[in-house]
């Protein structure tokens, strides 16, 4: 049995009701949340709107933070994610897809892709000015991985390989989907939390989507955790399925379990 | 006669074009409004004036200090007054008006420290260099070159560094920087110490020319942020064409009209971009879905 790489404790997240709410006046968005995430699997967390998913998500990459609660990151080491900020979650091997965030607009697709390599943020900035040799030579490299990536997932002939020098504010909604997507295999990430990975995407593009996220875990030893409102998507891609309601999992499993329970197709999927 | 001012206006222009690069570095990657941005690059020359006209330090190793100096108060403005607010989660808005309030402070301690009139750093004639019709004086030769060379080693850093990438990803997307392992907080830092130094060095160079005094930096910092509107706000070499024109905008109302007409145009100029072509000379269309 595979050990779990992410494991979410007595969760708690609240909310003030209005612009000016006192504390009496809150909510509970998250309320008592455990979840565990097994290595190297693919797990799905469905539940209907303004249930708490991307706030979750956003406790979990560091942008909110949860009112008590803990969650253990296990990697080489055990990590409690609580004190840990944003970007140390990157060098800890978390990686983030967003619904709708997805690039850096005003750099080019390579710039795009490079970024997400720990060599490209770290480092002497004066490099540039005093060792060109030696950012030429990182440069090559860093194409060459971006190339290589693409082609690997994509093929050799595919579209993007030709605008790697193009401003990605140029690409399309689901290319820039795309770029975010190939980001994720640009780094050693161990855990990646993606945010409705179809969402605004052409419906011939979820098959292959869905083989993107396996190859994930398959070829590259991630474990993906993911957000989703298509079902057929998560039947195809997940092997376990959580479902958040009122503030904590009401149910989970295999994909088919969770989505053939009755209290959830009644209360989420309408059926 | 006309390309003597144009010279003249190119070379103010260089000079506005490196103190909005100063301002552009925190508005574009921040959106702070920095006006206190304004007292940093009065300051500085106040400070070499001390260092060198009383202290009787050397004017290079008086500026350098001067520069050190400026640049450590800019990065504590980050630290003591913006990073606290936004904290807090204080609006842009708010973290705005503070920075007004540290303004009028830093102009009235000045005021209070070396009083309210203008004091120059050197009085004696500069010597010049004549090319044909055209005189450039010592000074000018100085603001031109040391200009020159700060944007367009800016320019170099911002294209091919990992500190250029890191600016253009800090201007584009704060969140996404932080999914990608970049120390925000430490990172704005930098960028306030550049910022500062710009500002530094702008409000030295022209001291050299015409000296100082306590409110010498709101009206440079307007031709800044006209400058950075003129050229395009999210660019960073936006500025740089902003403030050249701008410089010989004003060069030529001098020669044509008289110095007293230089604001109003200037302003006539924002307004008349603001209505026709607010994205600036260097705005672009973006495909947005």
């Amino acid at each position: 049995m595979a050990r779990n790489i992410l494991e979410i404790k007595e969760l708690y997240k609240s909310f003030s009701k209005g612009k000016y709410g006192k504390d009496d006046e809150t909510y509970n968005l998250l309320s008592n949340l455990n979840i565990s995430i097994p290595e190297n699997t693919i797990s799905a967390l469905i539940g209907g709107n303004a249930t708490g998913k991307t706030t979750l998500f956003n406790i979990l990459s560091g942008f909110l933070k949860e009112d008590s609660g803990n969650i253990y990151f296990h990697n080489s080491k055990t990590t409690n994610l609580s004190e840990i900020p944003p970007y140390k979650r990157e060098h800890l091997g978390i990686g983030r897809l967003f619904q709708d965030n997805h690039i850096f607009p005003t750099l080019t697709v390579l710039e795009n892709l490079i970024i997400a390599d720990k060599n490209v943020l770290k480092g002497n900035p004066f490099e540039a000015i005093f060792n060109v040799k030696r950012v030429k030579e990182s440069e090559k490299v860093l194409t060459q991985k971006a190339t290589e990536t693409i082609a690997h997932l994509f093929g050799k002939s595919h579209e993007l390989l030709s605008k790697l020098n193009d401003k990605a504010s140029s690409l399309s909604f689901g290319q820039k989907r795309l770029i975010g997507l190939i980001r994720l295999f640009m780094s050693d990430y161990k855990l990646v939390l993606l945010d409705e990975p179809t969402a605004g995407i052409n419906p011939a593009l979820n098959d292959f989507i869905s083989e993107i996220i396996k190859q994930m875990v398959l070829e590259n030893g991630m474990t993906v955790f993911l957000i989703e409102h298509n079902m057929n998507f998560v039947r195809k891609t997940a092997h376990n399925c959580f479902f958040l309601d009122n503030g904590k999992i009401n149910m989970q499993g295999t994909p088919s379990k969770v989505l053939g329970n009755e209290f959830v197709q009644k209360n989420y999927l309408g059926v | 006669m006309l390309t003597q001012f144009l010279i003249n206006g190119f070379i103010n222009g260089a000079i506005y074009a490196m103190v909005a690069l100063g301002f552009a570095i925190v508005y574009n990657t921040t959106r702070i409004f920095h006006i206190a941005f304004a007292i940093l690059y009065m300051i500085a020359p106040y400070l070499v004036y001390s260092f060198y006209s009383q202290a009787g330090y050397p004017l290079v190793l008086s500026s350098v200090a001067a520069i050190v100096c400026i640049v450590l108060i800019s990065v504590l403005i980050e630290l003591i007054i913006y990073r606290p607010l936004i904290k807090k989660k204080s609006s842009l808005n708010v973290i705005m008006i503070s920075s007004i309030g540290l303004m009028i402070v830093g102009i009235n301690v000045i005021a209070l420290i070396y009083g309210n009139d203008t004091k120059i750093l050197s009085s004696s004639i500069s010597n010049t260099i004549s090319l044909g019709n055209i005189i450039i004086t010592y000074k000018q030769f100085t603001q031109l070159v040391i200009s020159t060379l700060a944007i367009s080693g800016f320019m170099v850093f911002l294209k091919y560094s990992k500190f250029g990438i890191k600016t253009r990803a800090m201007r584009d997307n704060v969140t996404l920087c932080n999914v990608f392992a970049l120390n925000v907080p430490k990172f704005r830092l930098s960028l306030y110490a550049l910022s500062g130094a710009f500002a530094a060095i702008g409000g030295i160079l022209i001291s050299l020319d015409v000296g100082m005094d306590p409110y010498i930096g709101m009206p440079m910092f307007l031709n800044a942020v006209v400058a950075l509107i003129i050229g395009g706000i999210g660019k960073f070499h936006a500025p740089l064409f902003g403030g050249i024109f701008i410089g010989l905008l004003q060069s030529l109302v001098v020669w044509k009209f008289s110095a007293n007409w230089q604001d109003l145009m200037t302003f006539s100029i924002l307004i008349i971009f603001l209505i026709f072509r607010p994205q600036g000379l260097f705005g672009e269309k973006q495909r947005l879905v």
